[in-house]
């Protein structure tokens, strides 16, 4: 019969059946009651002829076909009753393997679409890029325009085309945003076999100097920004200043070629003028029809670039004689920013397989011990002619089904621990890669699953079917139950070792952070916003600059919630700049460099550096004055050991200029870098004499958070000219955690992994412990009947458990301390081999070593010694 | 009176095939029900061939699944319910190609146990 018809009218065929046979019998009955027999005789006689009526039935029902899967479905009830009775157990196994599971699940996503999906564009296979070797280094970025000839005027090879990718300030009315600008040349769509999703996409056309600029959306920004908006086609935006028109909006699965940095607006590369002051590279791609190999790609490459060698990059050969070109697939997109991905991507994936691989011989042993209570249930069935595979595979089954289990709910875990990742990787396009539940994750997922259920459900389940019924019956456990499980406590005491070392790195960076936290930095932490502000792109040349700024340092300080603002070159902490100095009268001079900065008035008291002798910058240090500058106690302490610094004089020009600035003002140190390092000395001058170097950092003190201040201030500041752009928003909270991301990474991971550790580690310490109990328990009621106290039983599996922790305390301690010596430069007020946080590690581990076995041990007290002692 | 009970039943193990055969050879005479069919074989082979039900009714259906007769759930004469099976068309050709087969391989092993008589053909 049809799967249609198993599935909905077994039932009715079952009562056919029985109809059936019910039917023979009757007939049969008349039968003999023909022959002369009574009624009764008549049944019983028919009966009799009949055979087993119960096994007719089966072996008809055989051959309806399904009889596999009603054992399947017979076998999956049957898990699930298990499974419904022993909560307490299918409750770790399935948060065990949820844990172990998402966390491979999230790498996976993220693996995937990094580097192992194809762009969504038509044949992605033909896509290949250029790259370039040079000394020893392998990229993938080419120099602009350099490289131009490779294109213009026919390029090197069929459908090749540029792309460069910057930030740039785009306005669209009054309003001024920061967005991801591409400019591509002409055959980028074409090539990319692209059509806009709105409107057009860019060819040829538009990619000569002087045309009228189009520009192309994302889907993304599209959306984010005109919220799917058609009537924004036709409308000019401008990027600094150059107006463009917008076209279309690309399709809205395609992120660019580098998912790690998707374009907002694409506009031609020839078309859209490229600020000066900067240098540009390009990546160069290309689609290799069906007819060119990778091979003669790149001879043609090579030949071209040889003739330009040779033609119009002559002059450069001297640099670029050496550099060998070579083509290679990309049909996952741009290369190059992935492999600073690939590094820590995979350090976590080989961490996640170990924490999987862990998960699974836990639940190995957790099983086997469980097992041993089911086996002379196993064995009464074999007596009763169940076959060893059908049992095999029931188990099976009831291990599929944790697995099935753990792996839905490590899906739900996999979209968390994503999350974690894209924050701890700092991917910043987030929404490029988000968790989605497509075919290649859940194939992935439940390929996983199968394979960790196999893996932990195999080896039990063929330990416990082994067993022959007679030893059970006699002795209550079966000869290979009771083998060694050796292997067990090695992988436990590994663990233990794993998570001491784990536990102590978590300890030692989470107390390094404080440390750091602690630190008396100089300025004030808590009260700071800092943002970027940039005039100059923003239709503002030369003295409408210093005039914006004027009129924006004078109102700023009069906003609500605000009590003082600064401007200044670099930020006051995270970024540096340094210049040699050369001091009047000192000998020495220009051979150290120290740190400078570039501020405008009320800067220290904005940053709360006190000041300590003299005075700040003022209205009167403008172009034309005479040219002063600040420095601080440790270029005073420096220079001028002991004398009163105002009134010397330095330069930073060679020893000629040694008087070119005069010192009007000393302020305290302030760290300026990197909380770990002292200040180190450092000089200031003022923003109104140099005031050629935006863009500007705002720095600005609020009264109470600056967290919930940030919007209000911006748009105040957006409030004064709207036309100004306000990017790079954050608190100085933000900006210290900024420098600190390494401590911090490592930090989270040695956490999480730490608690994953210990928790595989409580797991496993309950299984072997569990088992301990259930091994023992006609011991433990002989020991109980002679008189044994519960503490003293306690006590008894108790000393097995912490022989185990010992020895993999032993372990993992020299192990700690041999790998904390290898981030000896990340600690902070702490040695590697601190002991103190060694302590804290091995009290965490004893802690949860003795919760997980005082649970079963406890247990073992409340045994009855009389039933203990007939439990055979 | 009772009647007596044998003591040696002489059930002689059918093969699937043969079974199949016969069954599709009875069912020529016109649509019956499973007993009907065993006691059909039973009588005409002449006590011979008591077929048992553990294989009766598994051949039945598998006759059925492959199209070779049809069920029906009918009265007989004695006003009872019962399912009768009937010979299909496709059934009909499939019982041709089964007796040509019996007969092939009648043929062939009367040749090994008489092969006097063959040989004198």
């Amino acid at each position: 019969m049809s799967l249609w018809e198993w599935l909905f009218h077994r039932r009715q065929r079952d009562e056919d059946l029985e109809e059936e046979v019910r039917s023979h019998l009757r007939m049969a009955a008349r039968g003999h009651i023909e022959q002369g027999e009574t009624a009764e005789q008549a049944r019983v006689s028919a009966v009799r002829e009949f055979g087993n009526v119960a096994l007719v039935k089966e072996v008809t029902r055989d051959t309806w076909g399904w009889g596999w899967l009603e054992q399947l479905m017979r076998d999956v009830q049957f898990g699930l009753r298990m499974m419904a009775k022993n909560r307490g157990f299918t409750a770790v196994a399935v948060i065990t393997l949820a844990l172990g599971i998402g966390v491979n699940t999230a790498l996976f996503s993220l693996l995937h679409d990094t580097t192992l999906e194809l762009l969504p564009i038509s044949h992605p296979q033909e896509l290949v890029q250029l790259t370039w070797f040079q000394r020893g280094n392998l990229g993938s970025n080419f120099n602009w325009p350099d490289y131009r000839p490779l294109l213009e005027p026919q390029p090197a090879l069929p459908g090749l085309f540029a792309y460069l990718s910057r930030e740039a300030t785009v306005r669209l009315g009054e309003a001024s945003d920061r967005a991801h600008v591409q400019q591509v040349s002409g055959a980028y769509f074409s090539t990319l076999g692209l059509q806009g999703f709105v409107g057009r996409t860019l060819d040829a056309a538009d990619d000569v100097p002087g045309a009228a600029a189009a520009a192309v959306l994302s889907y993304a920004y599209w959306q984010r920004r005109f919220a799917l908006d058609r009537s924004v086609l036709g409308k000019t935006i401008y990027l600094e200043n150059t107006p463009l028109t917008i076209v279309g909006v690309a399709p809205p699965r395609f992120h660019g070629l580098d998912r790690l940095s998707p374009p907002d607006i694409t506009c031609a590369l020839n078309a859209v003028p490229l600020p000066d002051g900067a240098s540009y590279y390009v990546y160069l791609f290309t689609r290799l029809k069906p007819g060119l190999s990778l091979k003669e790609a790149r001879d043609r490459v090579t030949a071209r670039f040889h003739a330009l060698l040779e033609g119009e990059l002559k002059g450069e050969r001297g640099w670029m004689g050496n550099i060998k070109l070579d083509v290679r697939s990309a049909g996952t997109g741009e290369y190059g920013g992935r492999l600073e991905l690939g590094v820590p991507l995979g350090v976590l994936g080989i961490l996640a397989c170990i924490a999987l691989l862990i998960c699974c011989t836990n639940l190995a042993s957790l099983l086997l011990a469980r097992a041993t209570a089911r086996s002379r249930e196993i064995a009464v069935r074999l007596a009763l002619g169940a076959g060893r595979r059908r049992i095999l595979r029931q188990l099976l089954t009831e291990s599929l089904l944790l697995g099935m289990c753990g792996g839905c709910l490590g899906l739900v875990v996999g979209s968390g621990a994503h999350h974690l990742l894209t924050a701890l990787l700092e991917i910043s396009s987030a929404e490029t890669f988000q968790f989605r539940l497509h075919l290649p994750l859940l194939a992935f997922t439940a390929g996983v699953s199968i394979l960790t259920s196999i893996a932990f459900g195999l080896v039990p389940a063929l330990r416990i079917t082994r067993s022959g019924l007679q030893e059970v019956m006699r002795s209550g456990e079966s000869a290979a139950a009771r083998a060694s499980l050796r292997p067990t406590r090695v992988f436990l005491v590994g663990q233990v070792a794993a998570s001491v070392l784990l536990l102590t790195g978590a300890t030692l960076f989470i107390r390094t952070l404080r440390n750091l936290e602690a630190v008396d930095a100089g300025f004030d932490r808590d009260h700071l916003l800092l943002m970027s502000i940039d005039p100059r792109e923003s239709r503002y040349q030369g003295d409408r600059v210093t005039g914006l700024l004027d009129e924006l340092m004078q109102r700023l300080p009069a906003l609500p919630g605000v009590r003082s603002a600064a401007l200044a070159y670099i930020p006051v902490f995270g970024d540096s700049a340094t210049k040699n100095v050369w001091v009047q009268g000192n000998a020495g001079n220009g051979n150290s460099a120290v740190g400078f900065n570039i501020v405008g008035p009320n800067f220290f008291a904005t940053n709360g550096i006190p000041l300590l002798m003299g005075r700040e910058f003022s209205a009167r240090d403008r172009a034309g004055a005479p040219l002063v500058a600040i420095v601080n106690e440790a270029f005073a302490r420096e220079y001028f050991s002991g004398q009163n610094p105002l009134g010397q004089r330095f330069g930073d020009e060679g020893p000629k200029s040694a008087a070119k600035y005069e010192i009007i003002g000393v302020v305290k140190d302030a760290r300026d870098t990197s909380l770990r390092f002292p200040p180190r000395p450092a000089i200031f001058q003022s923003l109104w004499q140099f005031s050629q170097y935006p863009p500007f950092v705002l720095h600005v003190q609020v009264a109470g958070d600056p967290q919930t201040m940030s919007a209000s201030v911006r748009r105040s500041i957006q409030g004064i000219d709207s036309g100004l752009v306000v990017y790079g928003v954050r608190t100085m909270t933000e900006q210290i955690n900024g420098t600190l991301h390494l401590e911090r990474t490592f930090a989270t991971l040695c956490a999480l992994f730490g608690a994953l550790a210990l928790g595989l580690c409580c797991v496993g310490l309950y299984g072997i412990t569990s088992y301990s109990v259930t091994r023992r328990t006609k011991e433990i009621g002989i020991r109980m009947a002679l008189g044994a106290a519960p503490t003293e039983v306690v006590w008894f599996f108790l000393r097995e458990i912490l022989v185990l922790v010992g020895v993999g305390a032993m372990i993992g301690t020299p192990a700690a301390f041999a790998s904390m010596r290898l981030f000896r430069g990340l600690l902070f007020g702490l040695s590697p081999s601190d002991p103190g946080s060694l302590l804290v590690a091995l009290l965490m581990l004893a802690g949860v070593a003795a919760a997980a076995c005082l649970l079963p041990a406890r247990r073992a007290t409340k045994i009855d010694p009389m039933v203990a002692l007939r439990y055979e | 009176m009772k009647p007596k009970r044998e003591r040696y039943q002489n059930r002689i193990e059918l093969l699937q095939g043969t079974l199949d055969m016969l069954i599709l050879q009875t069912l020529q005479w016109g649509p019956q029900h499973g007993y009907g069919i065993s006691q059909s074989i039973r009588g005409q082979s002449g006590e011979v061939l008591q077929v048992e039900t553990g294989s009766l009714y598994p051949a039945l259906h598998r006759l059925e699944k492959q199209g070779w007769v049809s069920s029906q759930w009918k009265q007989t004469e004695s006003n009872q319910r019962a399912k009768f099976y009937r010979l299909t068309s496709a059934g009909k050709k499939q019982l041709l190609s089964e007796q040509a087969r019996w007969t092939q391989i009648v043929t062939a092993i009367a040749g090994i146990m008489n092969p006097a008589a063959s040989a004198g053909q």
